[in-house]
């Protein structure tokens, strides 16, 4: 009987135990790396093919172009720094969902990209915190991609479908 | 004995399973509630914020104001839909404070010189805009998850006011509140909207050397599913009363009202559901087509001081009863000079009315005496000053005067 009692108290107590370790949490302050992807990735991306595919995602979520102007206004990229891009945001949801692809220019304006799109995703980190549960936890899963020449990030709940559809898996 | 020290040691035994059960079970429970309440903490700070930085409290001015309406949202208003609303004929008007009344739809160009401050409900206003139909307005400060109480903190955006001075641009428009009624209630987000105004105010007069204008935007209503589940205080009741307060302290501060909230409630009282662009999250964000109405409702309720014309009324009297009246609208830096008309037999005490406009209209009276040795004058006058209507002059007051606000006038 006592040895019952022993093991069905050590067992509450290391449940207990388990269950007061937090899991680990991105803090605001780290920065956000990109992925870049390793020899699977194709050449070239077809990211207006994406980008239609990626609409079919959220026809529902009210998705809405953005040309030239509307890249420099909304994320602060300038045209110049993109040999081709395709981009839109949806109305839908707590935030706007960022879908946003670019064929950069060279690596310069490569850089220029990326820092912007890592920037636009710390600051929605930072946004998000104590916000809701949601967005935050949309915002620490998001990642800016890398593949050759194209970079891109989705910013949108279904990401990891329009990843797969970016990178042609 | 040995029987007793058996039960001494099961009764041990007993209390250590007690306590470990006890541990087992509200350690987790009470970390499970500390993890979920971030929110509590975050109240906590923003009260303190609040003491620390909110010197300013309601005047008795901004009461009465606030009292006299014009803003506020009372419950469920229903007005006109932007798809359906016709502009109406030229309207320059005169604001007297309150909301800002119905005017034709002025062109993008009106907004170049406009910056927007706001949290995730202008966000979406800033992506929806970025077809240019806002012109060339500045929306970079609209950003989620902010607030006037945060604003003065500088955890979002540090020193906002002098970056938003540092755009140049004369409008600033700000709707701000949704961040802040749960962390510092209704009386919290005013008093600190009131400070981030005023410091905006002064770091435009200190870096431009001239005031802005500052459009309060109301705050806009939950949807009926989500009302009264974002916290305690953020629900359409407090809204309501945070919009009456915010008339009133921009009406007592030289501020314009523009009660974007008034076209954005079903007949229910909540925010229409086609407005809504996150029914089942927060029920506070809008759709496409909310940004819509509101950008409607911007390009209709848009007002500048340079637009208001002011009316001179010049009353003539002779023998007790005012047998000429002047009337005439100038804007606010004319100059006028009207003759007083002849009249045969009578002497007049002031041969000219000048002077020169400011904000507000003005009224004359000018009196004939008749002449002691003349035979019988004749009653009409040999002249008339230009333009000599009947109707009867208007009043105005300053934007900046305590009178109750006046109910905006919409199109129907």
């Amino acid at each position: 009987m006592k040895k019952i009692i022993a093991i069905v108290l050590t067992l509450v107590l290391a449940l207990s135990l388990s269950a007061c370790i937090s899991r680990p949490v991105q803090s605001i302050g780290d920065e956000v790396e990109a992925t870049t992807i390793g020899d699977n990735t194709p050449a070239n991306i077809d990211i207006h093919a994406a980008l239609e595919q990626i609409n079919l995602l959220v026809k529902d979520d009210e998705p809405m172009d953005i040309d030239e102007d509307a890249l420099t206004s909304l994320y602060g990229i300038e045209s110049a720094w993109c040999k081709d891009f395709a981009c839109i945001a949806t109305m839908g949801g707590v935030f706007p969902s960022d879908i946003l692809m670019f064929e950069a220019a060279d690596d310069e304006a490569k850089a220029n990209i990326k820092e912007v799109l890592e920037t636009k995703l710390d600051d929605f980190l930072t946004q998000a915190q104590n916000y809701d549960e949601d967005s935050y936890a949309l915002a620490s899963s998001c990642k800016v991609i890398e593949a050759g020449n194209y970079i891109a990030l989705f910013l949108a709940p279904q990401h990891e479908e329009m990843e797969n559809i970016f990178l042609g898996k | 004995m040995e029987i007793e020290k058996a039960k001494i040691a099961k009764r041990i035994i007993a209390l250590i399973a007690l306590a470990a059960i006890t541990i087992g079970i509200f350690v987790p429970v009470m970390k499970h509630s500390k993890d979920k309440k971030p929110e509590v903490t975050t109240t906590t700070k923003a009260t303190t914020e609040k003491v620390e930085t909110t010197t300013e409290e309601a005047t008795e001015e901004e009461e009465t104001a606030a009292q006299g309406g014009g803003g506020g949202n009372g419950g469920a208003k229903s007005e006109t839909k932007a798809e359906t609303a016709a502009p109406k004929p030229a309207s320059k008007v005169i604001y007297t404070g309150g909301a800002l009344p119905y005017c034709d739809y002025v062109d993008n160009s009106y907004f170049n010189e406009a910056v927007f401050i706001g949290d995730s409900v202008s966000l979406k206003l800033r992506y929806y805009v970025s077809n240019g139909s806002l012109g060339s307005a500045n929306m970079s400060f609209c950003v989620g998850n902010f607030g006037s109480t945060n604003a003065l903190r500088g955890n979002i955006i540090s020193n906002i006011w002098d970056q938003v001075a540092a755009t140049g641009r004369k409008r600033v428009y700000i709707m701000l509140g949704m961040n802040d009624l749960n962390a510092v209630g209704v009386d919290g987000a005013v008093n600190n909207m009131r400070t981030l105004c005023y410091k905006i105010q002064n770091a435009f007069a200190a870096r431009n050397g001239y005031n802005p204008l500052i459009y309060i935007q109301s705050m806009t209503p939950i949807n009926q599913k989500k009302n009264g589940t974002n916290g305690k205080v953020l629900n359409n009741a407090n809204i309501a009363i945070y919009n009456q307060r915010l008339s009133g302290m921009a009406a007592a501060n030289g501020w314009y009202f523009v009660d974007v909230a008034s076209v954005m409630y079903n007949d229910a009282g909540f925010l229409r559901d086609d407005f809504c662009g996150d029914p089942n999250a927060m029920g506070l964000h809008f759709s496409a087509a909310g940004c819509a109405q509101w950008v409607w409702y911007l390009h209709t309720h848009a007002y500048d001081p340079s637009w208001a014309v002011y009316p001179l009324t010049i009353r003539y009297h002779k023998d007790g009863v005012v047998f000429n009246t002047y009337s005439q609208k100038y804007k606010a830096g004319d100059t006028f000079n009207i003759p007083s008309p002849t009249v045969n037999g009578y002497t007049v005490d002031k041969a000219t009315i000048s002077g020169t406009f400011a904000h507000a209209g003005q009224e004359f009276d000018v009196y004939y005496t008749a002449k002691p040795t003349t035979t019988v004058p004749t009653t009409a006058p040999t002249t008339v000053p230009p333009e000599t209507t009947t109707t009867p002059p208007e009043t105005t007051t300053e934007p900046t005067t305590q009178t109750p606000p006046e109910t905006s006038t919409e199109a129907s």
